[in-house]
């Protein structure tokens, strides 16, 4: 019984945290720009109010349009269930776990893009289109970040992967991947979460024609992705399985708000990257995450 | 053997994949003198016992490669109104791969070479096979002058690392000097010729602003306003005798003297008011 109390428990700490991420983020950008802002708690009342609403549909729209964004939002959660918390170790754990991660991932992507062209509309399908191509670049980054986690421990668990070492590698792995969470979570040198009405937009394209429960489906699986990127940023450079749980817990939190906190700092000094940079930097993460694995491979010979 | 040589190796091959991804000149420029000072520091800690002469040459270095040139490549850049953006042939995303995976080619290559054991643990020969490697990609694959003469400036700093490799087979001053002075040598020439002006010098920016009715700066002196009575086949420009020997200090003076040149025939070109 406990077991199973402790596996809903903290999927339910998951789900209920992660909405409070745009909160802060958004809150650290009005403060910049010397505004007063959105409550810190904006994205709960949202879900609530979207949750009351109906569902609007395109004529051509099949069920998967609604299915689909639930779909997304289990990979999600399901995502959550494999990520390491410090010393407590992860809910589910079994060798080779880290590749079902990055496929859960991949999982809520496709559905995010398939359920946006559902409708039909030219616009949500270049919107998929942008998405799409840059995940690949995105996904390859976060591919070198795993390997190079990997050559360092030679373990193909998430638990046992996220024992940072400290040094070089963990500074290049520590840029590559807060560039891939500033793209994959679409934030701001990649794409503008405030904006609506814009063609250069590239998330916020799809989910466009989305309307009452699916999307507030899909807005709260974006924010549960965000704090998934989070954790796993934070614990692949800072070594909190070593410490006592009280420690690792105040560590973990203290670092998730840094991360969060950063992203917030990034959106308000930095404009949107012109779009033919974008490729560029992605790159640029996917080099960083390649030199960490250099870096851990290297390291473990000598 | 030292770590911090090896960080800053490191810095120096991240320092290079910066300058195959920045598209813009001023950008380029400061990574090029961020790493020629990087490599100015490194005889410093090489060296177990400090020298007075190896202070000496570092701080020359750091002078030479992270004030001097760099300045001489923004004035160059200012004078002749280049504009910022490079153009590349080869473009940002592709040359940043080939310059990573020059990297990791120079890494792996490294291993194979019959290094003295002193030097197989450093990063030395890697990094300067790649910081080679990225001056080349940067000659080959970047249009402008100016970029042309970073990409030779970072080409010579991977020939300077590979000189570091010899600091202790041969007399410090010798060894050091020779070959980077010949790099200097060639790079002060590139840059000397950047200042002719290839484009038509009607449309120099002098020129322009003289026609506009503005004054320019002559020399380190003062300015000199000019009137131009202008017209496509016959220009001449008026300039007060005071300013005209600050004038021919000034590398303005090029730009005036291919202007009246390209006018020879109907008029006196330069006509000195005095």
């Amino acid at each position: 019984m406990i077991p199973i109390l402790e596996f809903l428990l903290r999927l339910a700490c998951w789900l209920v945290v992660a909405p409070l991420l745009p909160g802060i983020i958004n809150r650290v950008k009005s403060m910049v720009a010397g505004r007063r802002g959105p409550p810190v708690l904006q994205l709960y009342y949202d879900l609530a109010r979207l949750w009351r609403k109906d569902v609007v549909m395109s004529n051509l729209a099949s069920p998967m349009f609604v299915i689909l964004p639930a779909v997304a939002w289990v990979a999600l959660a399901g995502a959550t269930l494999l990520v390491p918390l410090g010393p407590a170790g992860a809910s589910l754990s079994f060798r080779g776990d880290v590749l079902l991660f990055i496929y859960l991932l991949a999982l809520a992507r496709f559905c995010t893009a398939w359920a946006a062209m559902e409708t039909g509309s030219a616009f949500e399908g270049m919107g998929s289109a942008r998405e799409v191509s840059y995940a690949v670049l995105a996904e390859a980054a976060m591919i070198a970040a795993v390997l190079s986690l990997c050559v360092q421990t030679g373990s193909m668990l998430l638990v046992t992967m996220l024992v940072p070492t400290v040094g070089a590698s963990a500074v290049l792995l520590a840029a590559g991947l807060f560039i891939v969470l500033l793209a994959e979570n679409c934030r701001v040198p990649f794409d503008d979460p405030n904006t609506h009405l814009e063609l250069t937009m590239i998330h916020e394209v799809m989910v466009l024609d989305h309307s009452g429960p699916p999307l507030a489906v899909i807005l709260h699986g974006a924010s549960v992705k965000l704090l998934l990127f989070a954790v796993v940023l934070t614990q692949a450079v800072v070594p909190v399985g070593n410490f006592g749980s009280l420690v690792a817990c105040v560590l973990l939190v203290a670092c998730v708000l840094m991360v969060t906190v950063g992203i917030g700092l990034v959106e308000s000094l930095l404009a949107r990257f012109a779009f033919r940079r974008v490729p560029l930097l992605l790159t640029v993460a996917f080099l960083l995450c390649l030199f960490a694995l250099l870096v851990a491979w290297k390291g473990g010979e000598a | 053997m030292n770590p911090n040589l090896n960080l800053l190796i490191g810095l120096a091959m991240g320092l290079n994949l910066l300058s195959l991804g920045s598209s813009r000149l001023p950008a380029l420029i400061r990574t090029m003198s961020v790493q020629g000072v990087i490599l100015g520091v490194m005889p410093m800690l090489m060296e177990h016992e400090l020298d007075w002469r190896v202070v000496l040459v570092a701080l020359a270095t750091i002078a030479g490669k992270g004030l001097v040139i760099p300045s001489l490549l923004r004035r160059a850049m200012r004078t002749a109104q280049i504009d910022r953006e490079l153009d590349p042939l080869i473009g940002f995303v592709p040359s940043l791969l080939l310059g990573a995976g020059g990297a990791i080619a120079a890494l792996a290559l490294a291993h194979l070479l019959p290094l003295l054991p002193e030097h197989a643990d450093t990063l030395l020969v890697p990094g300067a096979l790649a910081t080679v490697l990225t001056g080349f990609i940067l000659l080959i694959g970047r249009t402008k002058a100016i970029s042309q003469v970073c990409g030779y400036l970072i080409l010579e700093n991977g020939i300077y690392l590979f000189g570091l490799l010899l600091i202790k087979a041969m007399p410090l001053l010798r060894c050091r000097n020779f070959i980077p002075c010949t790099g200097y040598l060639i790079s002060l020439l590139f840059v000397c010729r950047i200042f002719r002006p290839h484009n038509n010098p009607v449309h120099s920016p002098v020129i322009l602003k003289l026609r506009r009715g503005k004054s320019v700066q002559a020399g380190k002196a003062g300015f000199a306003t000019a009137r131009i009575t202008d017209d496509h086949r016959g220009g001449r420009i008026e300039i007060p005798r005071i300013f005209a020997t600050f004038l021919s200090q000034d590398i303005d003076l090029y730009h005036l003297q291919m202007f009246t040149d390209s006018h020879r025939g109907r008029q006196p070109p330069l006509h000195v008011r005095g």
